[in-house]
């Protein structure tokens, strides 16, 4: 690879239970700040790389309603129908091969008022068994998961709590955030409706009305649209088996080797030290000792040492999601999106209030799908 | 803000799909059927697994070899779970339940199923458990209701 | 811009109504096991797995995730693109991508439908009835396959309206729909896959089945079908490692463009009618053809597949393509034939095999197999194919997707 890209815009809506606009025009107004603040027009954009779901927009090839509202009317469109991170995967891709120099992601969801989540997380399980057996859900899967992690490290349920008290405050600093609580307590997080344990709701992500953009460009394109490009360093994604009883739900086989073909790429060698701040895609608080784990961010069974020392808050040591994560919004597919878009706020030190301490010189952003995080992506950027 | 108006349009579609079982699984609810849990293996890893399928992803080989399970295992992991997800809306079960991961005696994958017989505030994973089958079987996943403790 | 050959092509087997036989991933595992066995690749080889289908139609989300270990993909990079009828070009495409970025060195690219477990047409329906939503909150739109088809006409309803208006333009008849059906339908005939086969299939015989909208009848139509496609994609410096045969076929360009669901659009003051397809004659031929270095396309292409939902396209598609001037005149002179000077679909095309998610890419599928001299039955070109053209279209007649492979690469 002899082409280098980066991303030199973004823009997220607010994430609400409801937008005031129909999804067409949420996703207009989106992309037309963008290309303003850019001072570009669409006519700029050589490819659309689209990120949206029929199960979520409730309509078959739910794109095909899209194509002018993304700008893209009479362009070249592709749709990645996966978390939106992979979006921004393909997007890279397609600029690498040499065949484009700017390429637009969008990703759209109206969880909050137009679909239920957990509906349209049933659709992913196979028909035939998992459907049938009616066992395995998405709660349950992060519950089985959350269990086993803490098993094995000991993780406390007060410990666990505290995440969600973390997340609940970053998600107050955070002006987009829908849930958000500046004086949350393990209290609140204890008391709160308990789903399988040891999860209860506070621990759950938010479903929420959104949508992200992110422009891409290559080198010689990005230096010429921004001053202050970040750069894609590594990016590694990955597929587990699907069964859950074959699965290392601890261990995340397929996080691990997406962190490392990542990190690889980027020329790290220690995670630990190199990543400033992490925003990762964890639909329950549990899975961030796990993930940080399997990133490679904390050392193994470290968890409960991190979060005794607040070593994942915003002033910690590894800052995990300072946006308040999709615990503070999550508009299911659009959540690796905006991981990546949080990530390059805090590169550019552009966060605000939810900026960690010391501007970071590399963030990881992460996308997942699939029951307890079966099919991961991870994108090391720096600028 | 000026609040719109919400259109309701009720829609009277009925999306029914017919799911084929496959060879596999087939054999596997003929198997319960009969209050017996089926496993089958890969020849390269020799891993034994349930639910059986056709191919291991480890090895991309074809599976081959049924065996049959002994219906005792032990519980490697569980939840309580407080609530079921019904077409989409969280609800409150009327009771908890447990669902726990089992490891079946010569088999290398965790079978989810429900486990009875033990209170939520007792149940530890190292649990010996055994199957327990519906009295009358119809060749369906729920043929084998739940495990419970061995005593 | 690395080069990127095609070096394999497998299908399950046979493209059939119902296969109560397997499940969906058994269904498309031996395509992924028929595709691997043609080359010297082994699984640990392939990079990553491209993966697509129409997700409403089966009703499942992310099916990739389900059938992880039953096509390679278990510990491996997979992405998967889904994009109405153009799904299995997109899905290509993406494969196609995922090697020229530099990124793998060998991907495989699947796609598939088994229709049989679901309804299509239910699932067609979701598409035209948000279309009705819409109207409410944007006005209606401008005509066109939308307002047809939300009339309750389906999509043959849709597609009538382009049939009509395509006959208008070329100045031909309903007899030419039939007498491109019964082409396909025997072209069919010779290729052990395709769905729909009936040799020696007439005009006469095609003109017999009952009218649906008019001027399409039911012979016009195509069949819900059952079945999978998988490709392998490998880098130019790796051909010769992992190809099993001397002639692979080069991806030369790969283009696509989008249009808006109301096949018009008024905020650039353009409306369009759906035989019109400025997005492909327009927009993405010539961008195909500028990126393969071709300047003559009725000279230099010796063969195409196009998307023919409806037989009326196979008519219109080639026009558009800027591969016939006339394809109502060219099937009366017999040119589209599979020994015609510009054979159209000797594969049997769209019309006489439809497993949604994979027949785009079957359409890629099938020029490569000409190109290397493979396609089975009796189907094969003739003379040597060096250049052939595969298109693929989708949505609500808005998306175009080509791709043009030839028997040797690029020189970038």
């Amino acid at each position: 690879m002899d082409r280098k890209v980066a991303i030199v815009g973004y823009k997220q809506t607010k994430y609400l239970e409801q937008n005031e606009n129909p999804r067409e025009r949420m996703v207009m107004n989106l992309v037309q700040s963008l290309l303003q603040d850019m001072k570009i027009t669409r006519d700029d954009i050589g490819t659309f790389i689209l990120s949206c779901s029929d199960f979520q927009d409730g309509r078959t090839i739910s794109e095909c309603f899209m194509i002018p509202w993304v700008g893209a009317y009479m362009k070249d469109v592709s749709k990645v129908d996966s978390d939106s991170a992979n979006a921004v995967l393909y997007a890279m891709m397609r600029i690498l091969s040499g065949n484009y120099e700017t390429a637009l992601v969008v990703s759209w969801a109206m969880g909050g008022s137009e679909f239920r989540s957990p509906r349209v997380m049933d659709f992913e399980l196979d028909p035939i068994y998992e459907r049938q057996a009616k066992l395995v859900n998405e709660i349950t899967a992060a519950a089985l998961q959350a269990q086993a992690y803490m098993a094995k490290s000991k993780l406390t349920e007060e410990q666990l709590a505290a995440l969600a008290v973390k997340n609940l405050r970053n998600g107050a600093r955070n002006p987009l955030a829908l849930r958000k609580k500046a004086d949350a307590t393990a209290k609140d997080i204890l008391s709160s409706r308990p789903l399988a344990s040891p999860l209860r709701e506070l621990h759950a992500y938010t479903p929420a009305d959104g949508a992200c953009a992110v422009l891409l460009a290559s080198e010689e394109k990005a230096r010429e649209l921004t001053k202050n490009p970040v750069w894609i360093k590594g990016v590694g994604f990955c597929q587990d088996t699907y069964y859950l009883g074959e699965r290392d739900l601890v261990k995340m086989d397929s996080l691990q080797k997406a962190a490392k073909t990542a990190y690889k790429m980027a020329g790290i060698t220690d995670p630990a030290k190199k990543i400033g701040v992490s925003e990762l895609h964890t639909t329950f608080v549990s899975q961030e000792p796990i993930f940080a784990e399997a990133l490679g961010l904390i050392p193994k069974n470290a968890g409960p040492n991190a979060v005794s020392k607040g070593a994942l808050e915003i002033e910690g040591k590894t800052p995990i999601n300072p946006s308040g994560g999709p615990q503070a919004a999550n508009p299911l597919m659009v959540s690796g999106l905006i991981r990546i878009a949080e990530a390059c706020t805090q590169l550019r030190g552009e966060a605000g209030e939810h900026q960690v301490k010391k501007t970071p010189r590399l963030a990881l952003a992460h996308g997942q799908i699939g029951m307890a995080a079966q099919h991961n992506v991870v994108f090391v950027l720096g600028n | 803000m000026a609040e719109h108006k919400i259109v309701n349009s009720f829609v009277g579609l009925q999306f029914i799909y017919n799911y084929r079982v496959g060879e596999y699984l087939d054999k596997y609810l003929d198997g319960l059927q009969s209050k017996k849990i089926l496993g089958i293996t890969c020849p390269e890893c020799e891993r034994v697994l349930v639910p059986p399928r056709s191919m291991c992803g480890k090895c991309n080989a074809k599976t081959k070899k049924w065996v049959t399970l002994k219906p005792v295992g032990t519980l490697k992991n569980f939840t309580i779970s407080h609530v079921e997800i019904e077409q989409g809306e969280i609800k409150d079960r009327e009771k908890p339940v447990i669902i726990g991961q089992i490891k079946l005696e010569g088999a290398d994958s965790l079978l989810t199923a429900k486990i009875e017989g033990v209170s939520p505030k007792e149940v530890k994973t190292g649990l010996k458990v055994k199957a327990v089958f519906k009295d009358t079987t119809e060749g369906t996943l729920q043929d084998l209701d739940h495990f419970e403790p061995v005593k | 811009m690395r080069n990127v050959a095609i070096i394999s092509v497998g299908y399950n087997g046979r493209f059939v109504a119902k296969r109560p036989d397997v499940n969906i991933p058994e269904l498309i595992q031996p395509a992924v096991a028929n595709a691997i066995k043609k080359t010297k690749l082994k699984y640990s080889d392939i990079g990553v797995v491209v993966e697509g289908n129409m997700p409403t139609f089966e009703g499942i989300n992310y099916p990739h995730l389900w059938f992880s270990d039953h096509i390679g993909a278990a510990g491996k990079p997979v992405l998967r693109i889904s994009t109405g009828g153009t799904t299995g070009m997109s899905v290509f495409q993406g494969g196609y991508y995922c090697v020229a970025s530099g990124m793998f060195d060998v991907a495989m690219v699947i796609g598939w439908e088994k229709h049989d477990e679901g309804d299509a047409q239910v699932g067609l329906i979701g598409i035209v009835l948000p279309e009705a939503f819409s109207m409410f909150q944007f006005g209606p739109d401008m005509g066109g396959g939308g307002t047809g088809m939300m009339g309750g006409l389906s999509s043959t309803g849709g597609a009538s309206f382009q049939a009509l208006s395509y006959l208008h333009r070329a100045k031909g008849t309903p007899d030419h729909i039939d007498k491109m059906a019964a082409q396909a339908r025997s072209n069919a005939a010779k290729n052990p896959y395709a769905h729909l086969q009936h040799p020696n299939c007439t005009a006469a015989d095609i003109a017999k089945t009952p009218m649906v909208s008019y001027p399409l009848r039911y012979g016009h139509t195509c069949p819900a079908s059952c079945g999978a496609c998988v490709m392998l994609l490998v880098a130019e410096e790796k051909v010769k490692k992992f190809a099993d045969t001397d002639r692979v076929a080069w991806v030369k360009a790969v283009a696509t463009a989008s249009s808006d669901a109301t096949t018009g659009n008024l905020v650039d003051g353009q409306i369009n009618d759906p035989a019109e397809q400025a997005i492909c004659e327009k927009i993405a031929a010539p961008k195909a053809y500028k990126m393969a270095g071709i300047q003559n396309p009725k000279k230099e292409i010796q063969m195409c597949e196009v998307y023919d939902g409806f037989a009326h396209q196979e008519l219109m598609w080639p026009e558009k393509l800027h591969l016939v001037d006339n394809s109502c005149k060219a099937i009366d002179e017999g040119r589209l034939a599979i020994d015609g000077d510009m054979p159209v679909n000797p594969s049997g095309g769209v019309v006489s095999t439809n497993a949604i998610g994979a027949s785009a890419m079957v359409r890629v599928a099938e020029a490569s197999l000409q190109i290397m001299g493979m396609a089975e039955g009796g189907h094969q070109v003739p003379r040597r194919v060096k250049n052939a053209l595969a298109h693929g279209w989708g949505g609500l007649f808005q998306f175009v997707t080509i791709t043009i492979l030839g028997d040797e690469p690029v020189k970038r």
